[in-house]
């Protein structure tokens, strides 16, 4: 389960992250939108612990600042990255090395097989499409079969069949009660997966949705809501600002958690 | 032919422009200037004249290195002419082909002339010690722009021959071996025989890169013919060392144009694979894989093991052989001295000519980061590959110079020891630097800050040591310094890593 707490992230005076909450439980499965430089990625790599910040991040219940909480955490990062003169299967023996993992090889198999690696397993990180390295890091976070999977734009640069595999990947996670928080612009995608949805803009989540059921909102567009609320909120600042203007003080919460 | 000039016109004046703008440029240009200033001026010290013969042997083989080393480029990277952005405008456009070969023949000429401007540091030096005027010191210049410019000739018209064929590669790669191997021979079986006949290494060495003989080595023996005649002014030397040189531009020029006007498409396709390794025709066929060893932190290790060996790497890689070849040369200049200058050269070499730590390296991927492990022990375990290195390089270098300078075996063990304790802070230091440092920050930039930062660290040591150079009487004044300053740079590098305790928590440094 992942908890993010009044996570505050700046760069200078930029708010990346400002005063951001949210919560995925065991089990779900959480969508991070927003237009591009909401700060998505930022809050991404700090729940991956690899940026500061101010606030608490919890992975089930522990500090994501704790080595304990790092055995927990899988993570893909946007742009891919591997070593150049590593084979496929190295990666693999690397991380469960690394990870102390024992009992990994099927599983090994199991997700080289699902990703159409297998026959690539002799291949050096640097000869490999971006495609597969995305391939490669998204077998590399699932390896150690982690407690929460962080996940930045895991479909761009994967073929139909790969993103099929990762989407079915995904929805067995469900079943071992991984949290997975998704950051993604190609919404539609995850429309059968989603069990939280977060808007972020400007750094701050602006709007929620939680989906109680799996028959609800099966027939909702997530690009139409994304344009939506995003639309709102621009309006909500342009009022706020001719408000401002007239010396009238007026609350703005933009809320719609369901 | 128009829109060439106007281009190579555009980027020389934005490159200018650029300065106005861009801090990082304008503060290494600013720094080079001083440098260059203080060379001048520390010139002007009284240094003891050599043997001008010295000079000629050096710069044959500074431009026998530069000539193939560039010539070599023709067989691995015949893009280096051409940029991407070359490939989407010029190549696209209806310029010549052959216009744009000449574009990228000048484009290149011109990186490696700026690169060689480097030259005019040591300049003042070589002047004072070899009693140099100034239009000598240009001739040295402008005969190293020849070599810059027949060696990317050469570059291109081997890329032109072999790009498409495996088997002309190979061809070409055995001349190459060849023609190294015969130079080798021409210069190592005089050196022996005079070595034989009781002369010094240097001196063997020195008359044997100044034999007639070498005047006939293509583009490196000529220019260091046609140097050497116009320092001593013999006209008839310098017309004989210019035809050929002239007339190799020429035939490598025609040859160029014969071979293909269509080498868009080998360019293109070098670039596509560079920059989409899966458009590659073939990748590399790993017979043995496996990474046998390692558990937690200490699997980072043995990765960059793994990784050496891919690289063909036994255990040295080429920075540190250069490093050692380096240390071994300047140690046969010294040899009449103590094993002070030499231990200042390798620190100081050592800044520049070794290769990049690679816990720097292992810093740009995340998994070093998200791996559970003690920060301080997976530190340790990227930096252990490099430490060992270090190792075995000051053992190789200070014993075999040390027993050359007949020093004693305390005075060896301890410049053994100082020098490790000195490549130790130097990894420290960048690790240091690396939490001040942008990861698009300007790599002289960088190096010049990782240089200033470590003699800044180290300078106490020194300082405390010169004061204590007559506590031992039993250790030289030079062991004295060196211990103490081993001892400073340990206690300082035990100091900086606990300081940059946290740079592996967080991948933002």
């Amino acid at each position: 389960m992942l908890t993010v707490q009044n996570v505050i992230k700046k760069y200078g005076k930029t708010a990346a992250n400002d005063n951001v909450c949210l919560e995925v439980g065991a089990g779900e499965i959480a969508l991070l939108v927003g237009p591009n430089g909401a700060g998505k990625t930022t809050l991404i790599n700090c729940i991956a612990g690899l940026m500061r910040y101010k606030g608490d991040i919890y992975i089930c219940d522990i500090s994501n600042k704790l080595n304990n909480a790092k055995k927990m955490i899988g993570y893909v990062p946007k742009i891919p990255s591997v070593y150049d003169l590593l084979t496929v299967y190295e990666h693999i023996e690397f991380i469960a090395r690394a990870y102390e993992l024992n009992d990994y090889k099927d599983y090994a198999k199991e997700l080289l097989d699902c990703f159409n690696l297998a026959d690539k397993k002799n291949t050096l990180g640097r000869d490999l499409s971006i495609g597969m390295q995305k391939k490669l890091n998204i077998i590399c976070a699932l390896l150690s079969k982690p407690n929460v999977l962080l996940m930045d734009e895991p479909l761009i640069s994967l073929d139909p069949q790969a993103a099929i595999e990762v989407k079915n990947v995904l929805d067995s996670l469900k079943q071992t009660d991984t949290s997975v928080l998704i950051c993604t612009h190609l919404l539609n995608d995850f429309k059968e997966l989603w069990d939280r949805i977060y808007f972020m803009i400007e750094g701050k989540v602006v709007a929620s949705k939680v989906r109680t059921s799996k028959t609800k909102y099966k027939t909702l567009n997530l690009e139409d809501l994304f344009l939506d609320v995003t639309g709102q909120y621009i309006l909500q600042c342009a009022d706020s600002l001719l408000v401002n203007d007239n010396d009238d003080k007026t609350e703005n919460n933009m809320q719609t958690t369901d | 032919m128009k829109a060439l000039s106007y281009l190579i016109y555009k980027k020389i004046k934005n490159y200018f422009i650029d300065y106005r703008y861009n801090v990082s440029k304008l503060a290494i240009l600013f720094i080079f200037i001083i440098l260059i200033m203080f060379s001048f001026y520390s010139s002007k010290f009284n240094f003891a004249t050599r043997d001008i013969s010295e000079l000629y042997a050096l710069i044959f083989l500074f431009y026998l290195s530069t000539y193939i080393v560039g010539s070599v480029q023709g067989l691995r990277a015949g893009t280096s002419f051409f940029s991407k952005a070359d490939m989407k405008f010029l190549f696209a456009s209806p310029i010549k082909s052959r216009l744009a070969l000449l574009y990228g023949i000048l484009k290149q000429t011109g990186i490696s002339f700026c690169i060689g401007l480097l030259l005019l540091l040591i300049l003042p030096w070589i002047k004072q010690i070899y009693n140099m005027t100034f239009t000598n010191l240009v001739i040295l210049l402008v005969c190293y722009l020849i070599v810059v410019l027949t060696s990317n000739i050469t570059a291109m018209a081997i890329y032109l021959f072999a790009s498409d064929d495996i088997d002309k590669q190979k061809l070409v790669k055995n001349i190459i071996y060849v023609f190294c191997a015969l130079i080798f021979v021409v210069i190592l079986l005089p050196a022996i025989a005079k070595i034989m006949t009781g002369k010094s290494i240097l001196q063997a060495i020195v008359l044997a890169s100044s034999a007639p003989v070498i005047s006939l080595i293509p583009i490196a023996g000529w220019m260091q013919v046609l140097t050497v005649s116009w320092i001593i002014k013999n006209k008839i030397m310098f017309v004989i060392s210019i035809i050929p040189t002239i007339a190799y531009i020429f035939s490598t020029i025609i040859i160029i144009l014969k071979l293909k006007s269509d080498y868009y498409e080998d360019v293109i396709c070098r670039l596509e694979i560079k920059n989409n390794p899966q458009d590659a025709p073939s990748v590399e066929i790993i017979k043995k894989t496996g990474l046998k060893k390692g558990r937690k932190s200490s699997v980072f290790y043995y990765k960059q093991l793994l990784e050496n060996k891919r690289r063909g790497n036994l255990f040295f890689d080429k920075y540190s052989v250069f490093y050692i070849l380096a240390a071994f040369v300047f140690a046969l200049f010294t040899q009449d001295k103590t094993l002070a200058p030499l231990f200042i050269f390798t620190v100081l070499l050592s800044v520049f000519a070794t290769s990049p730590a690679r816990c720097v390296e292992e810093f740009n991927n995340h998994f070093i980061y998200l791996i559970p492990a003690n920060i301080f022990k997976k530190l340790t375990f990227i930096c252990a590959e490099n430490f060992f290195k270090i190792a075995a390089e000051s053992v190789i270098i200070f014993l075999s110079a040390g027993l050359m300078m007949k020093a004693s075996i305390t005075d060896i063990v301890i410049c053994i020891a100082a020098r490790i304790t000195f490549g130790i802070l130097y990894i420290t230091v960048r690790i240091l630097c690396e939490k001040f440092i942008k990861a698009n920050t300007n790599k002289i930039i960088t190096i010049i800050l990782y240089f200033s930062t470590f003699i800044m660290i180290s300078i106490p040591g020194v300082f405390i040591g010169s004061l204590l150079k007559n506590a031992y009487p039993l250790v030289s004044q030079l062991g004295c310094i060196l211990a103490v300053s081993s001892i400073w740079n340990i206690l300082s590098s035990i100091l900086i890593v606990y300081l940059c305790r946290e740079i592996l928590s967080y991948q933002e440094l």
